[in-house]
């Protein structure tokens, strides 16, 4: 069953906070989400995603539907045009990647070592 | 850049040929996959012998150009056995990339060092085995202790290069529990989505059934876990590639995640050109159609009789189906039918099996 989660951010004493239905939790700016992301949606209702099974905020994002169209493959193989990335962007954001990576670390997923492997290719990515 | 197609007779309900081909490169294979569903890893398919053998570089590029001239060839997907253990991938590449064409690599993963991304690289784009975030499960389903440490290796190496990539879980009883944290992996990793793929069957590894067929409750299971994962992450994509045929598992009521089936050889199909440059209408059937080198495409595509059947067939199971889901399922993998019956008239193994799996005391 789909689990939707949104929340409000607020800004307040310096500090960007995140209210879900009451609970405010403060959020780190940086590792989540970047300030200008925040500043633009301060007040605003964001959607929540937290990994599963254990509670951890991943990440926020302003609300917006998928706008890819059908499957992306054809039987075994890739729909090209889905791995060309014409006309949709389905890659998650860098910020819900690396959160992930050290969601799946903490829960015993992956190993320190994958986890590195995992940052250190964002870092190089940066580089290229 | 288009090429003008020939014309030929062809069935008024028929559109145009494809434009999307599979080249499988080689029958050379660094793994052992139990799931393998290769025409040539089954001797009793009687499929031509001399697995070593394979097109030359130069053969490769006269079959590309041949099927220009005859279809309006926008996308190939390289293919195998495992298309990095050919040296000349990158000329390869460069030759498809040269001629307009977009390419696809399928692969397994366990050669994309730094260096062969690097010149496999422009725009690559690739689909990647990641069967499980457990190192033995993946291994196991590989055949290859130490693949999956490749396989995580080769994903940041293709996204630290910048490359496109997406997952391809291929689900069966030893794996299905992961697929949460294995799609997450793959998120983490760059992917932009995951093609979920249930076991096909073939004749190889049909005789694995027992030991891998997930059962309907464990892809209903898995397909609740897509849908998580769908709703949660997107707009990261999950998409089922091989047909789940709705009367083993009711699919309608998942809104996330994007449901394929088969083209039956029509204007959507991914022909398949193997090592050798033989003709088939995809990369799980088993039944030669001609050869590049002697036969035209266009009338393969059009006239030959089996193509025709394989566009037409109904199985006999499947004659009370509800017509919505007959005319989208049609059956499901005649070409799994084809290896393991020896015959596209039979509905998919796969409902056959499940049915039996579903009937037995639990």
């Amino acid at each position: 069953m789909e689990k939707k989660v949104t929340g409000q951010i607020v800004h307040k004493d310096g500090k960007y906070l995140l209210n879900v239905a009451g609970k405010v939790e403060t959020l780190p700016v940086g590792l989540l989400t970047d300030k200008k992301f925040l500043d633009e949606h301060v007040g605003k209702e964001v959607e929540v995603l937290y990994s599963i099974p254990t509670s951890f905020v991943v990440a926020i994002k302003a609300t917006r539907p998928p706008v890819i169209k059908g499957p992306i493959g054809l039987c075994n193989v890739p729909r090209p045009d889905f791995l060309k990335g014409e006309g949709f962007v389905t890659q998650p954001s860098e910020a819900v990647a690396r959160n992930l990576a050290t969601a799946l670390l903490k829960e015993g997923i992956i190993t320190q070592d994958v986890h590195d492997t995992i940052v250190n290719s964002y870092a190089l990515q940066a580089g290229t | 850049m288009r090429v003008p197609v020939e014309t030929v007779t062809r069935p008024d309900s028929l559109g145009g040929m494809p434009s999307i081909f599979v080249f499988e490169l080689t029958r050379r294979c660094n793994h052992r996959c139990l799931y393998c569903y290769t025409a040539w890893g089954e001797p009793s398919l009687g499929y031509p012998a001399s697995p070593r053998e394979e097109m030359s570089t130069a053969e490769v590029k006269e079959f590309i150009d041949n099927l220009r001239s005859q279809a309006p060839v926008e996308y190939i997907a390289l293919s195998g056995g495992e298309p990095l253990l050919r040296e000349d991938l990158p000329e390869i590449l460069a030759f498809i990339r040269n001629r307009g064409i977009t390419p696809v690599i399928i692969t397994n993963g366990t050669l994309l060092t730094k260096e062969r991304v690097a010149a496999s690289m422009v725009g690559g784009c690739y689909e990647i085995s990641l069967h499980s975030y457990r190192a033995h499960v993946h291994d196991r389903m590989s055949g290859r202790d130490g693949a999956w440490n490749k396989v995580i290796e080769g994903m940041a190496n293709v996204h630290s290069a910048g490359g496109r990539q997406m997952a391809a879980f291929v689900a069966t009883k030893l794996n299905y529990m992961d697929l949460f944290h294995t799609a997450e992996l793959a998120i983490s990793l760059g992917c932009w989505g995951m093609l979920y793929n249930r076991i096909n069957l073939g004749s190889y590894n049909l005789r694995y059934a027992d030991e891998l067929l997930p059962t309907p409750a464990m892809i209903q299971e898995n397909l609740d876990m897509l849908e998580e994962i769908g709703a949660t992450y997107a707009p990261f994509v999950v998409s089922v590639a091989i047909v789940i045929e709705p009367c083993v598992v009711d699919i309608r009521k998942y809104k996330h995640i994007y449901f394929g089936y088969c083209p039956k050889g029509g204007t959507n199909s991914y022909f398949t050109i193997d090592p050798v440059g033989n003709v088939r209408t995809c990369n799980h059937s088993p039944v030669i159609l001609g050869n590049l080198k002697t036969d035209r495409f266009s009338n393969i595509f059009y006239q030959h009789p089996y193509v025709r059947q394989f566009r037409e067939t109904m199985p006999a199971e499947c004659a009370d189906c509800e017509p919505e889901l007959k005319s989208i399922c049609r059956g499901g993998c005649d070409a799994a039918a084809e290896q393991c019956y020896g015959t596209a008239n039979r509905v998919d193994p796969f409902v056959t099996l499940s049915r039996q799996a579903s009937s037995k005391p639990s």
